[in-house]
């Protein structure tokens, strides 16, 4: 794996080297700053497959650094994790909205980074997969997606506010169940998300994930969301604060966003998505189980018929 | 306010031994060079500090110190010096509370001192101890 290593602290860059090579990783380029990053990142032939960043370093920070490579052509879905000694409650929310894909902490525990590195060399073995897949036959868009299943998470390429779901869950666990405490969850359904799997192409399920998942950014505004999709027409998002918008409301806002796809949807005879919209879920007071919990509740409760759920805050039980 | 070398604000005075714990084998020669560039970090440390008592662009001299404090607390407890590490992290997070609390300086300089004497003492500890 090709990791690209990004601290302004010599002697911390060789604890992270040190600590990657006795996990098997020796490909490690190293940068001591955004432009020097930015720099070994274009003179590359070969995409990096992963990148450690520091937040706090002179002149542009490992938060805006992650920003700039996301919309860098090869590094929209590179695993970034973010290495620092910030801990504090908006380092963390400013990171993984700007696409980060983990969040580890100074100072570094062995185990704890030896899991995290093994997720990320997961991830980046997938994904190979699918390039090779890619390569092998030369239809790019339907190939990619050929071996979709219905009820995985996927990236969905352009998403504004959007991360994978592996990043939404790696975000609750950052936050801890002591930080998780002030976010919300809540969720959309598809409730016809199986009548299109089942007829459109799987670039066009896509495609009609994408326009959703649009639609839903465009109407939550200006709150301050992350939101994944979760497979089985399960969108998942998390916020700080309760949003400025009720769930009637945005029900209403994702209709008349939707219907403005109806001509092109009808062309290839599939229907207009219905979506649901989930009331917020917050965590329980007291409860040992994972905070990534909520999500599963956040879902299920839009998934429930729609008279049962608005006007509610539930708990993850 | 007048540093007193290896008397710290936990009490405690004269030789001690340096406060760390095991780390990998690998890393050996990684804390070593961290141990070497304590001496020139805690003169640099000293300077910004005499500084800020001074007067002599107190703001700049705070942000630097705020530079160094910030990679010790990044590496020092990574490899074995967990007290340093702790020392260092408390008064980076104590400033930045304050900053976002916007303190005024006058108020926060005398609540960080004490901290900064106390993490330099604890370096010259590392600098001058026996890690067996």
């Amino acid at each position: 794996m090709k990791i690209l290593l990004v601290d302004d602290d010599p002697i911390f860059q060789d604890i992270l080297a040190q600590s990657l090579a006795a996990m098997g990783q020796k490909d490690i380029t190293k940068a001591s700053c955004a432009a020097d990053a930015l720099d070994k990142v274009q003179s590359q032939s070969v995409a990096f497959d992963c990148i450690l960043l520091d937040i706090q370093m002179p002149g542009m920070d490992g938060v805006s650094l992650c920003r700039v490579l996301r919309a860098l052509p090869d590094y929209g879905r590179v695993p970034i994790v973010m290495i620092t000694s910030e801990s504090a409650r908006h380092y963390v929310d400013d990171a993984f909205a700007a696409g980060a894909t983990d969040y580890v902490t100074k100072p570094l525990d062995r185990l704890d980074l030896k899991a995290r590195i093994g997720m990320v060399v997961r991830l980046v073995e997938e994904r190979r997969n699918v390039q090779v897949l890619t390569r092998q036959a030369n239809w790019r868009d339907e190939v990619a997606y050929i071996d979709l299943d219905f009820d995985s998470p996927l990236h969905i390429p352009d998403l504004d506010r959007g991360i994978e779901l592996l990043g939404l869950e790696n975000y609750l666990l950052t936050l801890g169940r002591k930080g998780s405490f002030s976010v919300q969850a809540f969720a959309f359904h598809i409730e016809n998300a199986g009548l299109w799997f089942s007829r459109a192409p799987r670039a066009g399920f896509v495609d009609m994930l994408s326009d959703v998942g649009l639609i839903i950014s465009d109407s939550l505004k200006t709150d301050a969301v992350h939101l994944a999709y979760a497979g089985a027409g399960n969108f998942v998002g998390v916020s700080s604060k309760p949003l400025s918008t009720s769930p009637e409301e945005l029900s209403v806002m994702i209709e008349i966003g939707l219907a403005d796809f109806e001509g092109l949807y009808s062309m290839e005879r599939l229907p207009l998505p219905k979506v649901r919209v989930g009331p917020a879920v917050k965590p329980p007071m007291f409860s040992l189980g994972s905070p990534t919990r909520i999500l599963d509740r956040a879902i299920l409760l839009a998934q429930r018929r729609p008279e049962k759920r608005f006007g509610l805050t539930a708990h993850a039980a | 306010m007048q540093r007193k070398a290896t008397i710290n604000e936990h009490g405690g005075s004269g030789f001690r031994p340096a406060s760390v714990t095991d780390i990998a084998p690998a890393l050996y020669p990684i804390r070593d060079r961290f141990r070497s560039q304590i001496v020139e970090r805690v003169i640099a440390l000293e300077g910004l500090r005499i500084n800020v008592e001074n007067g002599k662009d107190p703001h700049a001299a705070m942000a630097d110190i705020i530079a160094i404090v910030h990679k010790i607390s990044g590496v020092a407890a990574t490899l074995g010096f967990l007290n340093a590490g702790h020392l260092a992290a408390h008064l980076e997070q104590h400033y930045n509370e304050g900053i976002n609390a916007r303190a005024t300086f006058v108020v926060l300089w005398p609540q960080v001192e004490p901290m900064l004497i106390a993490l330099m003492d604890e370096l010259e500890v590392i600098a001058d101890g026996d890690l067996a």
